[in-house]
């Protein structure tokens, strides 16, 4: 069994606790406009075109995005940072793409790094088969849970994908006792009304105890230049990223509400 | 808080003007020239013409000092050695039209080195006894840039002072000179003679920084005979009975303690020109029992132990390293004189060493934002977390200071070369980054060496085309290697060859040290070399090393590990084709190089296809220089550190297999080549951690961050942890350079308003304004952890 990545990040500092190395698999279910790795979406390995700069100079060579892990091959290089996590209470963040869309690869990986202690944080869009989420539970400390929109049909425009799903799987780990940090892309023309942050709170009511933290996200266009380099479509042309001003109040909200609040994760 | 006297102070030494006094080389001159100096055995005439300097020299007292005495007339007033190397008329106008870290000369400067200094000291400095004694072998590999010399321009020193000045006067240092003349043994003996005259130049210098210190004292009455103002009076006053009490008794309060060490520096800074200065060494644990006495019987309160600090500390930058002569300037080209403060570590005893004192050294460290003194953190893992988040946050103000270290690697690499352990803890590092035994040992730097030179060597069959000359062995064409262990096998005869040539050049030099040039005054601080009555520079310490530093180890294994994989591994690119591209210097082989560059494992990325070939180097450098004996009587060590060499030794190669264009700078220390570390500072950590240590006198790792990522408390905590990690894996020496490249661009382009930027080079601190263009943009161009 093999699993296809297309990034692994070391010194991740942003993904869970401590210092991490995050695993980036490929596919995802959603198709979010704002989506920063969208190299991520396709769950297929593709070989790219790169330039790169000698002087002045650019020259093109070529760049395989994903690349088949075998599970023993994935530990490997997990364990390289082994020292850093233990030094700062970090560890493994599965990320993607969904990592729960390669559940077959992900159900042999989860027991291996339960079994050698690594603290594992599971970063996920929500929007996976029940099933699958379930399985994964008793091998994750943490779970990253994007709540991406409150309003359903805004949030199949924009994400592709049924805000339902997503509820029914954060209510099924908050009640089986997984802790949870909701993480919220902020962009204040899509998401930002105080309906909808009015909406966040009600949503997370019934979970709250669940939840270490609320992550707001603000929108940034770090990523625009990959949409050019990777020939896709960038639907965010034109959209405004927030200022500080605005996503502090958007944070106020759910400060005021009793959560911590990061920003930014 | 920075008081108004404090502010005056410190404006008047960064407004000082940098300019070459003809004091100190007057003052020898007139010494040796004189009848007084003749039939003197060699040390004492060492002594006494360190006693007639100390006799006649300017005193120095600036307008609201506290901690009095200037190495030259004046702050920034700095003196030449002609008895080491000479300043030609042509290396004064170089040195006064220099734009950067220049010296400016008068008239009256020119005029006496006209007319006195070098018609005397023509062809009888010690420069000249070294270079008519290396072989031609050394002179060619000299000329070719594999190796520098240490020794041919400044003397000895990389030493740092103990805690043997808290404990006695120089009056008690003299009855333990005393003592060793009284046990000489001249029945069975044959050195007794040797050790009589040195032991009685000892005296002499004894003496005469007594007299030095009373010289200020006299100074200070007068000053506060004319002082009109009630508050300073009494302050000079009260520094005129300091000055006749320390050095010649041990020092009792705080500000005779500080007091009595800056004497002590300044004999050792005014006797010769050593390397690095002298050095308090462990300020924070040879001040705190001072303070801690000071504060409890309410003689001393925080804010005057804070001021005296400030006011020591200002000393320091009085005095810029004293300049080099001719095409060496090139070298190393800073007013950094590599005096490191210490803090923190573990005392004798291997317990947590951090006192209220550190924190408060690093207070004025940060306050002062002075290039010198340099600073740095010991970190044993017995210190708390607290004392290294003190240390990022003063990081964080991007001026390069303080480094942090490991404590327990220091102690394992001394008590491995031999070192007691209470020796070993009582050490640390200085200069850059290396370690000693504070007070016990004489550890010498004697040049930087280049490894990955000897790889261009060895594909040119020992031909070296920056000097056009078969300079090395000829272990064959690279053609016709047939494995890379046979590539690398001849590799390791050049560098054993040119490993020897420097061992014997060193030698010699050490001899020519001890017999021409002994220092008497150094000596008596040193451990043993008083109970031993022998000179430091002969061996006289308790323990004695001697360092070659190894330079380039990340770009010589990108080099090799180019090689194995591409001609050797995947036979994608034959070594023809590789030899032809560099001596094109790549042009019309953009492919190939690109491939070089973006298609091959490199250090820095906790790849063990690459981090291998850099084990495999270190260990066989390591083979050829460990525990080979000196001619002090010590043993050779290995260091990797390269100052700016790295720069120079970059300048005098071809193009290289890694990819790197011909004359552009090597990797540094033991950091990975410019911009090829692409995992992040773990990965780094790791490839770094892969060779021993524990089996150098120190390392240095260099990371960049900009200062975006010290935001937040948990932002502390990471970086701690990640220093805490590099630890555990038994590394020596981590240091962050906070700034943002963009900084450094506008820096570049309008230096005007960037006078006070400073940044860490390697191993120390410049600022940006001074360093060379070449040097500037290699820093910009050093990979910017900017994502985080």
């Amino acid at each position: 069994m093999e699993g296809i990545i297309f990034d692994i990040k070391r010194f991740a500092l942003h993904d869970g606790p401590g210092i991490r190395t995050t695993v980036f698999f490929k596919g995802c279910p959603m198709r979010c406009w704002w989506c920063h790795n969208p190299e991520g979406i396709d769950p297929e390995s593709t070989l790219i075109n790169k330039e790169v700069a000698m002087g002045e100079k650019r020259i093109t060579v070529k760049q395989e995005l994903g690349k088949a892990y075998t599970v023993e091959a994935l530990v490997q290089e997990l364990e390289k940072d082994r020292v850093f996590m233990d030094e700062s209470n970090g560890g493994i963040t599965l990320s993607g793409g969904e990592p729960l869309l390669q559940h077959e690869f992900i159900m042999e990986l989860l027991p291996i790094l339960k079994q050698r202690g690594f603290h594992v944080t599971i970063d996920t869009c929500g929007y996976v088969n029940s099933v699958v989420m379930a399985a994964s539970m008793p091998f994750a400390d943490l779970y990253l849970f994007d709540i991406k929109h409150m309003n359903e049909s805004e949030h199949l425009k924009y994400t592709g994908a049924m805000l339902s799903t997503v509820l029914k799987n954060l209510r099924l780990v908050a009640d089986s006792g997984g802790r949870i940090r909701v993480r919220i892309p902020y962009i204040p023309s899509i998401n930002g009304t105080d309906e909808i942050a009015v909406k966040y709170l009600s949503t997370l009511q019934p979970i709250a105890t669940a939840v270490d933290a609320v992550d707001i996200l603000p929108y940034h266009k770090i990523a625009a230049n990959k949409y050019v380099r990777f020939n896709m479509e960038n639907k965010m042309d034109g959209i405004a990223e927030p200022d500080e001003e605005q996503t502090n109040a958007f944070a106020e909200v759910f400060r005021n509400a009793g959560y911590k609040v990061t920003i930014g994760g | 808080m920075i008081t108004e006297r404090i502010k005056r102070l410190r404006d008047e030494s960064l407004n000082a003007p940098n300019i070459l006094s003809p004091e100190r080389a007057e003052l020898i001159t007139a010494f040796y020239k004189s009848d007084e100096a003749r039939g003197l055995s060699v040390p004492m005439q060492r002594a006494r013409s360190f006693e007639y300097i100390l006799k006649h020299k300017h005193i120095h007292i600036s307008d609201g000092e506290l901690i009095v005495g200037e190495r030259g007339p004046a702050p920034k007033a700095t003196p030449t050695y002609p008895e080491i190397c000479l300043h030609s008329m042509e290396d004064l106008e170089i040195l006064h039209n220099r734009e950067k870290v220049f010296f400016k000369s008068d008239d009256y400067m020119r005029r006496v080195y006209e007319e006195t200094i070098i018609p005397f000291w023509k062809g009888k400095t010690q420069r000249d006894r070294v270079m008519a004694r290396m072989s031609d072998d050394w002179h060619d590999a000299y000329a070719a840039g594999i190796f520098t010399e240490f020794q041919e321009q400044r003397a000895p020193g990389h030493t740092v002072c103990g805690n043997k000045i808290y404990r006695q006067g120089i009056a008690e240092f003299a009855d333990e000179i005393n003592a060793a003349i009284d046990a000489l043994d001249f029945e069975s003996d044959n050195r007794a003679l040797e050790r009589l005259e040195e032991l009685e130049a000892m005296l002499v210098v004894c003496d005469a920084i007594i007299m030095y210190a009373k010289r200020h004292s006299e100074k200070l009455m007068e000053l506060a005979g004319e002082e009109t103002d009630e508050q300073r009076r009494g302050e000079l006053l009260e520094m005129a009975r300091i000055c006749r009490k320390v050095p010649e008794q041990r020092p009792e309060t705080f500000q005779e303690a500080l007091q009595y060490y800056w004497f002590i520096h300044l004999g050792v800074v005014t006797e010769l020109n050593p390397w690095d200065s002298f050095n308090p060494g462990r300020l924070d644990q040879h001040l705190y029992p001072y303070y801690s006495e000071g504060i409890t019987n309410g003689t001393l309160s925080d804010e005057q132990a804070r001021e005296l600090l400030q006011a020591f500390w200002i000393k320091f930058n009085n005095h810029p390293s004293p300049p080099k002569i001719g095409v060496t300037a090139l070298e190393s080209n800073t007013y950094t004189d590599f005096a490191l403060i210490n803090v923190g570590g573990v005392k004798s005893d291997g317990s947590d060493a951090a006192n209220t004192m550190s924190y408060m050294i690093l207070d004025t460290v940060e306050e002062m934002r002075l290039l010198q003194p340099g600073s740095m953190v010991q970190v044993s893992k017995k210190n708390p977390d607290a004392l290294i988040h003190r240390a990022l946050k003063i990081v964080k103000t991007g001026f390069g200071q303080p480094s942090i270290f490991n404590t327990d690697a220091i102690v394992q690499e001394l008590m491995r070369q031999g070192k007691c352990v209470e020796d070993a803890r009582n050490g640390g590092a200085s200069g850059c980054v290396e370690s000693g035994a504070f007070g016990t040992e004489a550890y010498m730097l004697t040049g930087y060496f280049n490894l990955a030179k000897i790889l261009e060597i060895t594909l040119n069959n020992g031909f070296d085309s920056h000097t056009n000359k078969q300079i090395g062995l000829k272990t064959g064409s690279p053609e016709s290697f047939n494995s890379f262990d046979e590539l690398f096998e001849a590799w390791k005869r050049q560098m054993n060859h040119f490993i020897t040539i420097k061992i014997k050049g060193n030698n010699m030099i050490e001899k020519l040290y001890a017999n021409y040039l002994p220092v008497p005054f150094l000596s008596i601080l040193i451990e043993d070399c008083i109970k031993n009555g022998v000179d430091y520079n002969n061996g006289g310490a308790r323990y004695n090393t001697s360092y070659i530093q190894g330079v380039g180890l990340g770009s010589l294994t990108d080099q090799l590990t180019a090689i194995k994989h591409h001609v050797f591994d995947n036979h994608d690119v034959t070594m023809t084709e590789l030899l032809v591209a560099i001596k094109d210097n790549f042009e019309g082989h953009d492919a190939l190089r690109a491939k070089l560059i973006y298609e091959t494992p490199k250090y820095g990325n906790d790849d063990d296809y690459a981090d291998a070939q850099a084990v495999m180097i270190f260990n066989a450098f390591y083979d050829a220089v460990n525990d080979r004996d000196t001619a002090r009587g010590g043993k050779f060590r290995i260091n990797l550190l390269p100052t700016t060499s790295h720069v120079y030794f970059g300048s005098v190669m071809q193009a290289t297999t890694d990819g790197r264009l011909a004359r552009q700078p090597l990797s540094e220390g033991i950091s990975p080549f410019q911009g090829t570390d692409t995992q992040g500072p773990t990965a780094v950590i790791k490839s770094a951690s892969k060779i021993d240590h524990i089996k150098t006198g120190g390392t240095l790792l260099n990371q960049k961050f900009s200062p975006s990522f010290f935001t937040g408390h948990e932002s502390y905590l990471k970086l701690t942890s990640l220093i805490r990690a590099y630890f555990r894996l038994d590394g020596h020496h981590i240091q962050f350079n906070v700034v943002d490249a963009d900084t450094l661009r506008d820096a570049q382009k309008n230096p005007e308003n960037y006078r006070d930027l400073i940044v860490r080079v390697a191993g120390y601190s410049d600022y940006f304004n001074d360093l060379g263009e070449d040097l500037q943009n290699e820093i910009i161009r050093r990979t910017a952890h900017n994502d985080l």
